[in-house]
């Protein structure tokens, strides 16, 4: 016990610790405020979230006939608002502006017309040119939604084209935008890159320092002789597990502040732009998604270590490390963890990833053993 | 006991070590031989850090594979290059290696203590390594050789950078330590092992030649190491018909100490033969891959 | 030289610089390759500029009307203009075409494409804004007092650039069109991953050489030798010269791969200002015209010049350091925190505009090099500024480290 502790502190030295506490903070403003502070990203998605916020608690997933007459009125509703400001504002009559349908199909070729919608959008304080159109696509896509699975149908075929027919057979209308769904995967691909990095960073030299050193031989020889390695290796993997649940929580705390929340009871088939092979909340895709970011980090910490083994000098470590962490953000983390029941993946690709990855790690990690278990100390 | 039996090492086509046999018992056994000869090759088979080609080594009557942890855990061991954390101090360093020892952690800070003073290292011992001088290293390498108090203690090159003063303090600490343990040193500085060694092992030609006590080895040269005065013009013809062992100036004449089979000038004062005198007449033709010339 | 030749041996047969420079290469090669499905499209550029001359005006466009015309008059005698017998194609009527009129019928269509873009380029030019581009420039970034007044004064130049463009009819150069984004294939996608990858050899084979000695345990050795410490200099000059190496095969083969994939023939003294090279909101409004091989020939120069002071600055950091894996790490957290940094100065304008003179900002945008469209890229000098300043920061590092290896204790 009182090695593996040693161990860890070995791992966790200062000057690591230093560079992967800059690293965090230069990926952060890199790669994950944006989706942060601009979450929701302007007009009309703040407009569209707004609605959905309020939609959600009221009718949930699914919108029947009644519910969606509900809606248009609602629509209509926002739509007489709009009508009356056009109605009453002396620029908009001066045009031949006095409704919102009018406003809404200005030639844009007409330089006065032009002007004056842009003004009213942009740089006045009026909301409705965005409310609407956040409305206007919110009913669209309710009546849409049959047609575009159909289209979906007709484009795809075997188990997609199931899947679609299974989605079209569901009747469940969608309604809602794809924002929360976008915002989320470029967070878990953004979060993913971090911690994938930082456990790189952090495991890589965990074998390789004590040869350069030429510690080997002393520990070798020791009454814990060889099996240093599995202390050092179980050291690894627990610092992998420290440091991927340390920054999860971290930067899952500040995804919290999205306030996200409103849209975890709706199953993943409500959001537009998204198909999925299996019927989930966004809840349980996000416990999903978590996970797989939590097992594919502690994999590459294992890989790391396997590689340190392997790595004959530093150089050859961070060569082998650029390669594996191009594979892993190219490859892994869009395929297994961004993508993982995405409906235009096959849907055993991310399974069979998995499978592959762990058994080339399981692999990996026997090699090792062998080697540093048989290999003379020259 | 420890037997070395029918061991040999193999790299490739090239052959290491040839069917050493050897036996240790409590004392200090001298591993004798130039570089190249395959000292550090029999150490590292002797701490399980390589493995024998062929035959095998046996502690207690087991063989050091089937004996693992429990047979490391009896030897101490000094390697040619030691590691070490630069940013550590003697201490943490030791504690490390006492963790890797497996030794009980309740002794552990008395015994770092007791070794560090017996290596006169305890002033330093929550310095930085990494501004200690060569020496002073090296006393640290020999603390954690002797860290676990083990039976076995196993040092290889162990007074490289040790002054003389050092080197005495070092040689009467091993023979305080001997009296109950085995104790080996490979070493190509003789006088290093010359007092305190019970048995000189000499390795030539990949193959144990010589196997006993220091007395033993140098009578084998009794009668055939003199010592004369000639002049610095005599000198290289001289050296192209004697092998001469030592040579120094003496009041403007060179005194040699040379190699004869009989006393053939009545200049000639015979002389007790010394082990480097043996180790230089074993050794003296070889070229520099051990091959007799 | 026989030592620094030494000393770059060491980094070129190093198999891990090796090895990566050829995945490095194999994975450009297999980029543009991919990527290609256009290529072929592509060639007609090169036609109309054999036939029709680089440049065009109204009355060559009027020509090529014509002439097109007249072939589609060939093709199909019920049509009397290219335009409407495009409007009136459709997907049945194309496939129920030979494969040498559909091959025609595509033909026409690109052409027509060309003329459409040619013919639209003067209104479109027309309604350029610089003044909207610079007020959208100076609020969005907070610009106040001399700032604003030195935003303002580039902007001016630019719009006066901008007159000559128009005036000399410098955008009516033939070109790819815009839509296939071929400014942007090469420098921003292709060029750029050359940049990034020659970074990380760069990097390496610096802190490679640079504390070989230490890492193979034999500094006690080489600095006390009669070139003892000066060794450095040596190494300095193997790193610089082993980057130039490595570095003339990565862009050699991977450049000379688009181009064998890409037929430029006619467009290598195309000028970047071209109209057709309109590719987003904003057309490329270099501050001089450049012509395409001299555009190429500098931007590999600028790029090839930045990863040398990247190389100068990772041997400060390696001598100082003295561990690779850190050195490694340092470095590349360096070029990162160049590209984020600015961000922190949003309140201080001067400040951020100082920090937009940044190697990686060079790196990241070789499709922007000399253009006044590029937000803080576009002022008239600023690969020229951007380079003498960390020259001499460069320099600066350099001198202080090599004092300080001067000066330590090698141990």
């Amino acid at each position: 016990m009182q090695l593996f502790w040693m161990e860890m502190r070995k791992i966790f030295s200062w000057k690591i610790v230093a560079l992967i506490l800059f690293i965090n903070i230069l990926l952060y403003w890199l790669l994950f405020d944006f989706h942060i502070e601009y979450f929701p990203n302007g007009r009309p998605t703040g407009d569209t979230f707004a609605i959905e916020q309020q939609l959600i608690p009221k009718y949930g997933a699914e919108i029947d006939e009644k519910e969606y007459k509900e809606l248009v009125a609602m629509f209509e509703q926002e739509k007489k608002k709009a009508d009356a400001f056009l109605d009453h504002d002396p620029k908009a009559t001066a045009l031949g502006i006095t409704t919102y349908e009018a406003f809404r199909h200005i030639d844009s070729e007409d330089e006065q017309l032009s002007e004056y919608r842009n003004d009213i959008t942009f740089h006045s304080a009026e909301d409705f040119p965005w409310v609407l159109q956040a409305w206007e696509s919110l009913i669209e896509r309710y009546q849409y939604h049959e047609k575009s699975l159909q289209g979906e149908i007709e484009r795809t075929s075997g188990a997609q084209q199931q899947r679609f027919e299974q989605l079209l057979n569901d009747r469940k209308h969608t309604i809602y935008s794809s924002i929360v769904l976008d915002n989320f995967r470029s967070i878990t691909e953004n979060l993913a890159i971090i911690i994938l990095f930082s456990i790189a960073i952090l495991l890589s030299p965990i074998f390789l320092r004590d040869r350069v050193t030429s510690i080997i031989p002393l520990q070798y020889t020791s009454k814990k002789g060889r099996r240093i390695f599995w202390t050092k290796w179980l050291a690894g993997l627990v610092s992998a597990v420290f440091i991927t649940i340390v920054l999860m929580s971290i930067y899952l705390a500040m995804y919290a502040t999205n306030n996200t929340s409103s849209h975890f009871d709706l199953p993943l088939s409500s959001f537009s732009w998204y198909y999925y092979w299996y019927d989930m909340t966004f809840f349980q895709f996000l416990i999903l998604t978590i996970a797989a970011v939590f097992i594919i980090a502690v994999l590459l910490g294992i890989v790391s270590m396997a590689i340190s083994v392997f790595a004959h000098n530093t150089i050859a470590l961070i060569g082998i490390q650029i390669v594996v962490m191009f594979g892993m953000i190219a490859g892994v983390t869009k395929y297994m963890i961004t993508d993982i029941i995405w409906i235009w993946h096959p849907h055993w690709l991310a399974p069979a990833g998995y499978i592959l990855l762990i058994s080339l790690t399981v692999i990996l990690t026997c090699f090792a053993w062998r080697r540093e278990s048989r290999k003379d100390i020259l | 006991m420890l037997v070395v039996q029918n061991v040999g090492k193999e790299y490739g086509n090239f052959k290491a070590l040839r069917n050493i046999n050897l036996q240790f018992d409590n004392g200090i056994y001298g591993l004798l031989a130039p570089n190249g000869a395959g000292k550090t090759t029999l150490i590292k088979m002797l701490v399980t850090l390589i493995s024998p080609t062929t035959g095998d080594i046996f502690y207690q009557g087991q063989s050091l594979k089937k004996l693992g942890q429990s047979y490391r855990e009896e030897v101490g061991y000094l390697p040619q290059h030691f590691g070490y954390y630069k940013h550590s101090t003697p201490k943490q360093y030791l504690n490390y290696l006492a963790a890797l020892k497996g030794m009980d952690k309740q002794i552990v800070p008395n015994r770092i203590d007791e070794v560090l003073d017996m290596v006169a290292l305890k002033d330093v011992k929550n310095k930085k390594m990494r501004k200690f001088s060569g020496g002073m290293l090296q006393r640290v390498g020999i603390a954690q050789a002797l860290l676990s108090n083990p039976k076995i203690i196993i040092l290889d090159e162990p007074t490289a950078g040790l002054d003389p003063k050092e080197r005495a303090r070092f040689r009467h600490m091993l023979s305080d330590l001997a009296r109950n343990r085995i104790i080996i040193i490979s070493t190509h500085i003789v006088s290093d092992i010359e007092s305190i060694a019970n048995e000189i092992i000499m390795i030539k030609n990949n193959v144990i030649s010589h196997k006993d006590s220091v007395v033993n080895i140098c009578s084998t040269l009794t009668g055939k190491i003199f010592e004369t005065m000639m002049s610095h013009e005599d000198i290289t013809e001289f050296r192209k018909n004697y092998i001469t062992l030592a040579e120094k100036q003496e009041q403007g004449k060179m005194v040699v100490r040379f190699v004869a089979e009989e006393k053939l000038e009545p200049s000639w004062k015979s002389v007790e033969p010394q082990l480097e005198d043996v180790f230089l007449v074993e050794y003296a033709y070889e070229d520099t891959s051990g091959n007799n010339k | 030289m026989s030592i620094t030749w030494l000393e770059i041996k060491k980094a070129l047969y190093s198999p891990t610089i090796l090895i990566l420079l050829v995945l490095f290469i194999i994975f450009n090669i297999f980029t543009v390759i991919s990527n290609s499905y256009i290529k072929d499209e592509l060639k007609i550029v090169n036609i109309i500029i054999e036939k029709y001359g680089a440049t065009f005006n109204d009355e060559i466009l009027r020509k090529m009307q014509e002439d097109l015309n007249t072939d589609v008059k060939k093709l199909n005698p019920q049509f009397q203009d290219a335009n409407s017998f495009i409007n009136t194609m459709n997907y049945e009527k194309y496939h129920n075409t030979t494969l040498t009129e559909q091959k025609e019928i595509d033909r026409i269509n690109l052409m027509q494409m060309y003329i459409n873009l040619g013919m639209s380029l003067d209104e479109r030019y027309a309604k350029l804004n610089i003044e909207q581009l610079k007020e959208e420039t100076i609020t969005g970034f907070g610009f106040t007092n001399w700032t604003a007044g030195f935003v303002t004064s580039e902007y001016d130049k630019l719009n006066d650039r901008l007159t000559e463009i128009k005036e000399m009819n410098e955008y009516k150069n033939w070109f790819f069109a815009g839509n296939y984004r071929m400014h942007n294939e090469l420098f921003r996608h292709l060029i750029k991953n050359i940049a990034m990858e020659g970074v990380i050899l760069v990097v390496l084979l610096t802190t490679l050489i640079t504390n070989y000695e230490f890492e193979h345990r034999t500094q006690l050795v080489t600095y006390a030798t009669k070139k003892g410490r000066l060794i450095m200099l040596n190494k300095l000059m193997a790193s610089l010269l082993a980057s130039l190496i490595i570095l003339l095969p990565l862009f050699g083969i991977s450049l000379l791969t688009f181009f064998m994939v890409y037929d430029y023939s006619g467009l290598w003294t195309a000028l970047i200002t071209s109209g057709l090279n309109w590719e987003y909101k904003w057309p490329y409004i270099t501050w001089w015209p450049i012509e395409y091989w001299m555009y190429l020939l500098l931007t590999i120069t600028i790029l090839v010049i930045t990863l040398l002071m990247i190389s100068l600055l990772t041997f400060c950091i390696s001598s100082i350091i003295k561990n690779s894996y850190l050195t490694w790490i340092v470095g590349i957290l360096l070029l990162v925190s160049m590209f984020v940094v600015p961000m922190f100065f949003k309140g201080i304008p001067t400040l951020m505009l100082f920090m937009h003179l940044n190697l990686t900002l060079l790196l990241l945008n070789p499709h922007l090099y000399f253009s006044g469209v590029s937000n803080l890229m576009m002022f008239k000098y600023h690969e020229a500024w951007t380079l003498a300043l960390w020259g001499l920061i460069s320099v600066l590092c350099v001198t202080y480290a090599f004092s300080r290896f001067n000066r330590k204790d090698i141990v």
